[in-house]
């Protein structure tokens, strides 16, 4: 095959051989270190194939061996090129193809990034953006010392880095740290105080003295365990307490739902504006006039030859307009609100309690709830030791 | 050191006698290598004569062709049906 193609590029011509002695044409050609082939008796002579160049040089030797030659088939790029030598277009586009190849072989294509799992990558992505690598950079003016110090510092969870540009490809292999999580000061003496009032349920002290009782009532700011300790030998100690101090409390929550409000939705009828996305160029396709807040969805479709991405394609914005609807609520959707409500802020506000006993009450516009709740009420009041 | 004799590649022939024998080679009648060869003498589709230092090789067949040719060996594919060594 690759013999076929040399021989193709070079120029070839098949070439019958007739009269004289047409062996000792052979043996010249031989003698002479002249290449040919498929060199087959046919009816009144021979035919052969050597190359234009060798072609040219037999003259002398057909002479001396008396045979006459003739060419009967020409063969080879340089025929091909002298067969299209008029079609003057069709040399301009391979020429235009050939410099938009080498154009746009000097911008990054596509950026691959290997070995990040915990970081973002997006924040990856913006972060070598600022560094000056993105889809359609100059290659020449790309500095991948640069860019790898850049990242580094810009996301500190990375350990090592390094960019390498594949023709049009840059590939960015990255090492996450790990991270130490710093020790908060827990040597700092500290004692625990009621967070709020409540009777004492249940306690469970780690470090410290504990101050109060099981079933004592307790006022907000109370010492609820202490940090000097005394040891065997009646040395006084300061320690950091650590203790869940658990207490019945009552707490009231108030609800309220204006008779009727105004729901902003975003409408069915979207419009579109697309853009065509060409490596930084970015050519609107398809406007609109309509303009105004809405929800927007956004959408790129980009072309994929063998499973890659390359930086050609159609970006779509989607925008739905917002309409304002009025909304009147009737006194038995209103108590469903309001329980939703109640809900949404017992989730929310006492997700970590235990509510004991709710005494719901429904007033006019609002809901007022009292709460029975169980919640460690230990707080941590750290405390100057000279 | 010692003089080493000049060993001929053919046991039994002597170096000068071995030296300008040309080397045959069949593959079954369908082609045929030959070593040492000084030109062609004839060359038709029917009969191709090579022309070696020691002797002349006439191959018989039908669709002979010239495969190969070198200035000391010649490659002939077709179907060989006769083989003649004059010298």
């Amino acid at each position: 095959m690759l013999l076929k193609l040399i021989r193709w590029a070079r120029g070839y011509v098949e070439f019958f051989v007739s009269g004289g002695f047409p062996e000792r044409f052979i043996n010249l050609l031989n003698h002479r270190g002249i290449i040919y082939w498929d060199f087959v008796p046919s009816k009144d002579g021979f035919t052969g194939t050597m190359t234009v160049r060798d072609y040219r040089n037999i003259r002398q030797i057909a002479r001396k061996s008396g045979v006459r030659l003739r060419v009967r088939k020409k063969n080879g790029l340089l025929f091909q090129i002298r067969k299209y030598k008029r079609r003057k277009g069709l040399l301009a586009g391979v020429l235009a193809a050939i410099t938009l190849i080498a154009f746009l072989n000097q911008f990054v294509w596509t950026i691959e990034l290997n070995g990040a799992s915990a970081i973002n990558e997006l924040e990856l992505r913006a972060a070598l953006s600022e560094n000056g690598l993105d889809i359609g950079s100059p290659k020449a003016d790309l500095n991948t010392g640069e860019i790898k110090r850049g990242l580094q510092l810009r996301i500190p969870g990375i350990s090592w880095s390094s960019v390498n540009l594949i023709e049009s490809d840059a590939e960015v292999e990255l090492k996450e740290g790990v991270t130490v999580k710093k020790k908060k000061n827990s040597d700092k003496p500290a004692n625990i105080k009621a967070a709020c009032d409540g009777v004492i349920t249940k306690t469970n002290v780690r470090r410290g003295v504990l101050s109060v009782k099981k079933g004592s009532a307790v006022t907000r700011n109370q010492l609820l365990v202490s940090s000097v300790t005394q040891d065997s030998d009646g040395k006084i100690n300061f320690v950091r307490s650590k203790a869940e101090i658990f207490a019945d409390v009552i707490e009231k929550d108030e609800i309220n739902i204006p008779n009727s409000n105004y729901n902003i939705i975003p409408d069915e009828n979207y419009y579109e504006k697309s853009r065509l996305e060409f490596l930084t160029l970015s050519l609107p396709l398809r406007m609109s006039d309509e303009s105004g807040e809405g929800v927007r969805n956004y959408y790129t479709y980009k072309l994929c030859v063998n499973s890659r991405l390359l930086p050609l394609g159609e970006s779509i914005e989607r925008v739905y307009p917002l309409k304002a609807v009025r909304q009147k609520l009737n006194p038995a959707l209103r108590r469903e609100s309001l329980k939703n409500r109640m809900g949404l802020n017992e989730c929310f506000n006492h997700g970590d309690c235990k509510i004991k006993t709710r005494q719901k009450a429904f007033k006019n516009d609002r809901l007022e709830v009292n709460y029975t709740l169980n919640k460690n009420i230990a707080v941590i009041q750290p405390i100057e030791v000279r | 050191m010692k003089n080493r004799k000049p060993r001929s590649a053919f046991p039994g022939l002597s170096l000068e006698l071995s030296g300008r024998m040309p080397i045959i080679e069949f593959t079954g009648n369908r082609r045929v290598l030959i070593e040492g060869s000084t030109g062609v003498l004839r060359y038709e589709s029917e009969v191709v004569s090579i022309n070696t230092r020691s002797m002349t090789v006439t191959f018989n067949g039908r669709g002979l062709t010239l495969k190969s040719i070198s200035p000391t060996a010649v490659i002939i594919d077709g179907i060989i049906t006769d083989t003649r060594f004059e010298s």
